[in-house]
């Protein structure tokens, strides 16, 4: 009986959105498959099979044809179909280069340049590679603002590829290179805002201090860096000049085991971003978790204004001891949000464990913890154990009463995850 | 203060900066002070008057968000996995989710519409037509003869442009 009126009612309730609704449906579903190589038919084209209206809506809306996948390179029906369909609208592309029609896909979508405002390519092996980067050389794309060139697990040497789009730079705003690397100097760089670094190819080594201050000095706009795989070469007792990031809000910087630990300290101790908001960081291990703790002083003297720090422990090893240093929770006075993620409930424990001492040490003339901290974001697996140590909801309430004696907010989101919902890629 | 009063009667009363993220209510106090009569809401009812108003106060604060989604298609992807308060929020019955994406259109609440319609987007990824049909309890309405054309595989799906 339930499940009658449900259904009565979610058919009511489909009925009545309206169409305006439906193609902002569409237009989510069509972004969030574009990539999706597990499906040969496109989503669009399996919408328009759904109802009558459906079709309708995805026949009349060329804007909703605007995001072309291309995950089978061999066959161009779906893609010259697309652009047809999609009017003058802007192009978004993504191309899965992983067969001999690579190159005849490119082809057909760089016939039509002028309205391509994204281009993203997955390459499946080093010489398809090179098949894009030619034709990428001389290709004119004056609206391109969003580029991504992503080599999955290049087994060969590749270094700086070859410049592309050369004769012609695009107004890039967002760019994100995994498994790839381009000569910073390149006109690409100029307009960035964004940029996202991921793994290096194997055969390069972590930039150094020059590059990341060439990479800021040509594009002085960068809001948001993300270096993912990748740390700047920084060895200590060298006195480096300070790299000025005026517009910098955000940074994340994901660290692996292998990363040493001086690197990151002076990572954060030569980037100048007044602007920094939010500083993101994770990390594979104890050691690279132990790189941020060592690097807390730094950080909260270089970055006083941070408001949102989001910390994030792929280990199933736990510290066996509360944090050396309990700066992290005295320092960072303007800070409001901190998003926590860990695969294993112990760490979130060690971490809360920590802050709770914090709050609790209300000696006169102590700095109290985060006076204006609004949200903790707590992500974690949540196992139940038959231990008698207080779990994660016993320390949350702790840590509630503790900020509350003290007169301080305290909110928390919980979700319950599982590893591979936070593994870095 | 702005008071509203909904389609079962049921009264609300909130603070500005809550009440005018809908910018239905934003044009109907007119940008003023506090409201003496209630705003009526006539196409949206307490349950879902509740929800919106628990999405208004959680983003009170929120800087406003770009016209244009910035960042790359993945980095897109990426905040559209939306921060974890909202992704909770949305997790609701169907028909609770449709009244939302109603209310939030009525109520021209441009990031609550997106957080709905995204979620019911997420809900149809990787499903074959026949299997949105029944999630969604959708009759088709097509012809015998477009049913026939209808089905995977792109030999079916080329029809579709005849």
């Amino acid at each position: 009986m339930v499940e009658t009126k449900l259904s009565k009612a979610t058919l009511r309730g489909f009925r009545k959105l309206p169409d305006k609704a439906i193609v902002s449906i569409f237009s989510f579903a069509s972004q969030i498959t574009i990539q999706d190589a597990t499906r040969p038919v496109p989503f669009l084209i399996r919408a328009g099979q759904v109802s009558q209206r459906w079709r309708t809506i995805v026949h009349e809306t060329p804007s909703l044809w605007r995001y072309i996948p291309i995950v089978d390179p061999s066959r161009l029906k779906y893609p010259k179909f697309f652009i047809e369909k999609s009017g003058d609208c802007d192009l978004e592309v993504f191309v899965l280069a992983k067969n001999a029609g690579t190159g005849a896909a490119l082809k057909t979508v760089l016939g039509c340049t002028n309205r391509l405002s994204s281009l993203s390519i997955r390459i499946t092996t080093a010489s398809l590679l090179f098949v894009v980067v030619n034709l990428l050389r001389d290709a004119k794309a004056p609206r391109l603002k969003q580029l991504e060139v992503m080599i999955d697990a290049p087994t060969t040497r590749l270094g700086h590829l070859p410049s592309i789009f050369t004769a012609h730079p695009p107004p890039l705003r967002s760019l994100r290179l995994e498994g790839s690397s381009f000569e910073y100097g390149n006109s690409l760089f100029n307009n960035l805002s964004f940029l996202t670094l991921v793994n290096l190819p194997r055969d390069m080594s972590q930039p150094s201090h020059s590059t990341l201050r060439e990479i800021f000095h040509i594009a002085p706009k960068l809001r948001r860096l993300a270096l993912v795989g990748v740390v700047p070469k920084l060895p200590p007792g060298v006195e480096y000049d300070k790299i000025k990031a005026p517009s910098l809000s955000y940074l994340h910087i994901t660290v692996t085991e292998t990363c040493k630990v001086n690197h990151v300290q002076e990572l954060f101790t030569v980037l100048t971003a007044p602007a920094l908001r939010t500083l993101s960081y994770t990390s594979d291990g104890l050691a690279s978790f132990g790189a941020f703790e060592s690097s807390v002083p730094i950080i909260s003297s270089r970055y006083p204004e941070l408001q949102g720090l989001h910390l994030t422990v792929v280990s199933n090893k736990v510290p066996s001891t509360a944090p050396a240093n309990m700066e992290l929770f005295r320092s960072f006075p303007e800070l409001k949000y901190l998003v926590l993620n860990v695969v294993d409930d112990g760490f979130a424990e060690y971490f809360l464990r920590a802050w709770i001492s914090a709050s609790q040490q209300n000696d006169e003339g102590t700095i109290k913890p985060w006076p204006k901290f609004k949200l903790l974001t707590l992500r974690a697996p949540y196992n139940d154990r038959d231990d008698e140590e207080e779990q994660v909801d016993d320390l949350l309430e702790t840590l509630g009463t503790a900020r509350s004696s003290l007169g301080l907010d305290f909110d928390v989101f919980e979700e319950s995850i599982t590893e591979d919902q936070i593994r870095p890629n | 203060m702005v008071t509203v009063v909904v389609s079962d009667g049921v009264t609300f009363t909130m603070e500005q900066d809550v009440a005018f993220q809908c910018g239905l209510i934003a044009d109907f106090a007119g940008g003023g002070g506090d409201q003496e009569e209630p705003i009526p809401i006539q196409a949206v009812n307490s349950t879902v008057m509740r929800k919106v108003i628990e999405y208004c106060e959680h983003h009170r604060n929120d800087p406003p968000q770009p016209e244009v989604p910035e960042g790359t298609p993945l980095e897109r992807k990426d905040r559209r996995g939306r921060d974890a308060w909202d992704k909770q929020f949305i997790q609701v019955e169907q028909e609770l989710l449709f009244e939302i994406i109603l209310a939030a259109n009525y109520l021209n609440i441009k990031p609550l519409l997106d957080l709905g319609c995204s979620q019911v987007a997420e809900m149809m990824k990787g499903k074959t037509p026949a299997e949105i049909q029944q999630m969604f309890n959708i009759v088709n309405g097509f012809t015998a003869d477009e049913e026939a054309q209808n089905g995977e595989g792109e030999e079916k799906a080329r029809n579709l442009n005849s």
